[in-house]
């Protein structure tokens, strides 16, 4: 085994059990005396542990990277992992804006249901935590299973996982796209809906970051296998032909058309661009 | 006429060996060997000699043509 996942694993085992039990103690925190954790004394131990928990995700972020990068196993689980670690991400920023709003509750004196967000935030973050460990068990105390491979690794998965994601983004992005054309008298406050679109996008941008740092040493000419290299040829050829009555769609339905053209076409083409790649690698 | 390969008999000439193995060793994905044994693909000439120096055959060893 490399020893910087040992070492990498090690850390995380620290940070986790630490930030493990802050998240109990929140847990029962929050729903003890709100307000003290907001403004009193308790905030102090809050904070400390948010900090603690960034840390705890940045490292295992490069925990995950290395797994990838070195070995096989834990495929399941890693996948998995990648897609609680969004999720645990996008619930720190919950966190951070249920505060906010129970704070104003709290000085206007109004009533605040927010709690149950931030307990349903908290459990996220807990069921990854417990995926964590059973990772860090399987690596540690394992560690004969998990031994690291020195050939070549063509990343098959993770360009399988990236057009994976690029299909349920895109799926997701359209959804948001046609919902958002229905109620067209929203569509001056339209900005307000790029988080939405910025928070789907967020596993096919993770999957898609990491297949270029994985790339970025190597040759451009070495970045594909020579059939992924044909299939992405062949699907981009697809995408660039079927963008044509794609865009006569959105033209035709939205009128007078506003700027959601562009996340349709964004959305548009990442769908038939992963959908095309995946069928060509997988069929053909 | 198509160009037929003789990868899945060396294979298993060769310790039965896996299409995993046999990527790895070349450096390619699983997916590449396996559309390459079914005729789905047709490998580069860089790649065919790979594959050939791998097995020690010739590439005409390894490739033929076939009408079918």
């Amino acid at each position: 085994m490399e020893p910087k996942i040992r070492n990498l694993s090690l850390l995380n085992l620290v940070l986790g059990t630490i930030t493990f039990g802050w998240l109990i103690l929140n847990i029962y925190y929050y729903n003890k005396d709100i307000v003290d954790v907001i403004s009193g004394r308790s905030g102090i131990v809050a904070g400390i542990g948010y900090l603690l928990l960034l840390g705890f995700y940045i490292s295992v972020f490069f925990l995950l990277f290395s797994l990838f990068r070195f070995t096989r196993k834990l495929a399941v689980l890693k996948i998995i992992a990648i897609i609680l670690w969004t999720l645990s991400i996008v619930s720190l920023l919950v966190d951070k804006v249920m505060f906010d709003e129970i704070a104003d509750a709290i000085r206007m004196g109004w009533e605040y249901g927010e709690l149950k967000i931030l307990n349903i935030s908290a459990i996220v973050k807990a069921i990854f935590h417990v995926l964590v460990f059973i990772i860090l068990y399987a690596v540690l105390a394992k560690r004969r299973h998990i031994e690291t491979s020195s050939g070549i690794i063509k990343d098959e998965r993770i360009f399988m996982v990236a057009n994976v994601f690029g299909i349920i983004t895109g799926l997701l992005g359209l959804y948001l796209v046609s919902r958002e054309i229905q109620i067209g008298e929203l569509r001056s406050k339209n900005i307000y809906y790029l988080p939405g679109y910025l928070i789907i996008s967020i596993p096919y941008a993770l999957a898609v970051f990491y297949w270029i740092s994985m790339k970025v040493h190597e040759k451009i000419t070495e970045w594909y296998d020579e059939k992924q290299f044909r299939d992405v040829l062949k699907s981009s050829l697809c995408t660039l032909i079927l963008s044509i009555p794609g865009m006569t769609i959105i033209f035709l339905f939205e009128n007078p058309v506003t700027f959601l053209w562009f996340p349709f076409y964004i959305f548009f083409i990442l769908l038939v661009f992963s959908t095309c790649t995946l069928i060509q690698n997988k069929l053909r | 006429m198509i160009l037929g390969n003789n990868i899945r008999r060396c294979r298993f000439d060769n310790n039965e060996m896996s299409q995993q193995e046999l990527a790895n060793a070349v450096g390619v994905t699983k997916q590449t060997i396996h559309s390459i044994e079914t005729g789905k693909f047709n490998p580069s000439t860089l790649l065919a000699l790979k594959l050939a120096r791998f097995f020690n055959k010739t590439v005409e060893e390894l490739f033929y043509l076939t009408e079918k």
